[in-house]
């Protein structure tokens, strides 16, 4: 923690070493992150090349007891949330792209649940990411979106039930 | 179901995806490249770079403009309504700057002005006007807040038009949506719509802040009609190239009023050609002077129906490509490259109707 403290203080002050030396550590949940909300691995490393710029130049937001992960996939959820709102991105609804790293990409559940989740409102599509992608607490996830660990859990609950995946959950945190 | 058992079915859904070796040390030279100075910038001259940078992002992606308004507090629900159209001419009546931003320019006199309101959770959200081609619908907003409309989808006759869409930075306190098809005409020569937006979320700027945008969630409900212009054919349909290895059907090149729209067919090595480094470039539009125009639209899907999807199925690919068209016409290149390989066909666009 000391540590930390003492990178924030560096990085508030301008030195971009101790800057990368906060967000590095965090870049390979960022990309996960930006890939699993873009389905675009190109396009999740520009995410998360812009969310590092991005950062940077928030960086004095950032105080020496602030939780870094949430501050910083914040950014990056935002960033996608641009690029997903821009005009150069656009991808036809439905039928998506069957993905190399999907282990078994012909199975038709697989096939169905992957389209539901793309079609998920952003936020929710989001939650899910965070919670189950990244196995982020609770706490965090409701960091990275600004509400509640309670309403958090109520929100993963029900995105979770618009994919038919959870009419009874047993919790585990 | 357990949480775990949730858990393994949503990563199997997303698939494990690793980050590319070097993620880290690019991103540390890009830091280096586009903030050079190692010492704090002072604030203002941050809020400059950040609005240079911001009119490059937006002249490269239409990425939205911050809104500089503080969040607005949510007063109490009122009722939703939806006003009946007013049976105004068409005339321009839209300024330039939300035109252009739409890519209506060239089209302006084809835009149907609309005054219908909808309010709901203390927010009232204009339609003031909509367009509709063979290649694209658009719809402007003008909302009573800081904020955009988002979540919007659109129904005709036949049911949701479900076509890619995207938003386009406008001037507060506008905004519009478009969908990258047309929607259905009935017998009447008209298309009877019901437009619905919702969500209204706070403006997010191209310098992105540590916090997320506020969203409000509501319903707001509009039912118009609209007439679809047609689009002009530049060439004759389905023209079979061969980009190297890749075959190729352009099975349309038109001009709409308002846009250039290219749809072609990769008939193999769909999933490489979309997912490579070159995909950006594979489907150009290249002008007289060399240049790639800047696409307003680029869609692309696989053809097959889920029950025929197989690794060789899902290798054909239907690209669906717009670039907004000129007023004053002329010769275009449409380039297809992959890898090493050049396929091309020249056009050309007739000026825009006066």
């Amino acid at each position: 923690m000391e540590l930390t403290d003492g990178l924030i203080v560096g990085a508030r002050g301008g030195d971009k070493v101790a800057f990368m030396r906060i967000v590095e550590p965090l870049l390979p949940q960022a990309y996960r992150l930006a890939a699993g909300m873009l389905r675009s691995e190109p396009y999740a490393e520009d995410a998360v090349q812009d969310a590092v710029l991005n950062a940077w130049r928030n960086v004095h937001k950032l105080r020496p007891d602030s939780d870094i992960r949430p501050w910083f996939l914040t950014i990056v959820a935002n960033q996608c949330r641009t690029y997903r709102r821009s005009r150069w991105w656009r991808v036809t609804s439905g039928e998506a792209l069957p993905d190399a790293t999907v282990p078994n990409p012909l199975d038709p559940a697989t096939i169905d649940l992957r389209r539901a989740l793309y079609k998920l409102p952003e936020d929710q599509r989001l939650l899910l990411v965070l919670r189950y992608y990244l196995d982020l607490p609770l706490d965090e996830v409701a960091a990275v979106l600004g509400i509640s660990s309670k309403a958090a859990r109520s929100r993963v609950h029900r995105a979770l039930r618009r994919l038919r995946l959870a009419p009874e959950l047993e919790w585990h945190d | 179901m357990t949480e775990n058992e949730a858990r393994a079915r949503v990563r199997q859904a997303i698939g494990e995806i690793a980050p590319p070796a070097g993620l880290e040390a690019r991103a540390y030279r890009r830091l280096r490249e586009i903030e050079p100075s190692r010492d704090r910038v002072p604030r203002a001259a941050v809020l400059v770079a950040v609005a240079i940078t911001t009119l490059v992002l937006v002249t490269l992606v239409g990425i939205r403009s911050t809104s500089l308004n503080s969040r607005q507090p949510v007063p109490a629900a009122t009722p939703m309504t939806t006003a009946a159209p007013t049976s105004t001419p068409l005339q321009p009546q839209f300024s330039a700057a939300l035109l252009s931003s739409a890519g209506l320019a060239v089209a302006a006199n084809l835009v149907t002005p609309l005054q219908l309101d909808a309010t709901d959770q203390g927010v009232t959200i204009r339609l003031v006007g909509a367009y509709a081609d063979h290649a694209r619908t658009v719809v402007l907003f003008q909302s009573s807040g800081p904020g955009v409309p988002v979540r919007e989808s659109l129904e005709d006759s036949k049911g949701p038009v479900n076509f890619s869409s995207g938003s386009r930075t406008a001037p507060a306190p506008y905004s519009s949506w478009s969908l990258d098809g047309p929607p259905t005409v009935d017998s009447d020569g008209l298309a009877h719509l019901r437009l619905t937006v919702a969500g209204y979320q706070e403006r997010i700027g191209a310098a992105a802040s540590s916090t997320p945008p506020s969203t409000l969630q509501g319903l707001w409900e509009f039912r118009f009609t609209l007439g679809v212009q047609p689009g002009q054919p530049l060439l004759p349909p389905d023209i079979s190239k061969q980009v190297g290895t890749v075959p190729v059907m352009l099975e349309l090149v038109e001009a709409t009023p308002a846009v250039i729209h290219v749809q072609a067919l990769i008939q193999s090595n769909g999933q490489a050609i979309l997912t490579g480094a070159g995909a950006g470039r594979f489907l150009q539009l290249i002008d007289s002077s060399g240049h790639a125009v800047q696409p307003v639209a680029a869609g692309a899907g696989v053809t097959a129906p889920k029950q025929q999807l197989t690794q060789q199925t899902a290798d054909v690919v239907r690209l669906n490509y717009q670039w907004e068209r000129p007023a004053t016409g002329g010769t275009y290149e449409v380039r297809l490259t992959y890898q090493d390989a050049t396929a091309s066909l020249m056009i050309t666009v007739p000026s825009t109707p006066a």
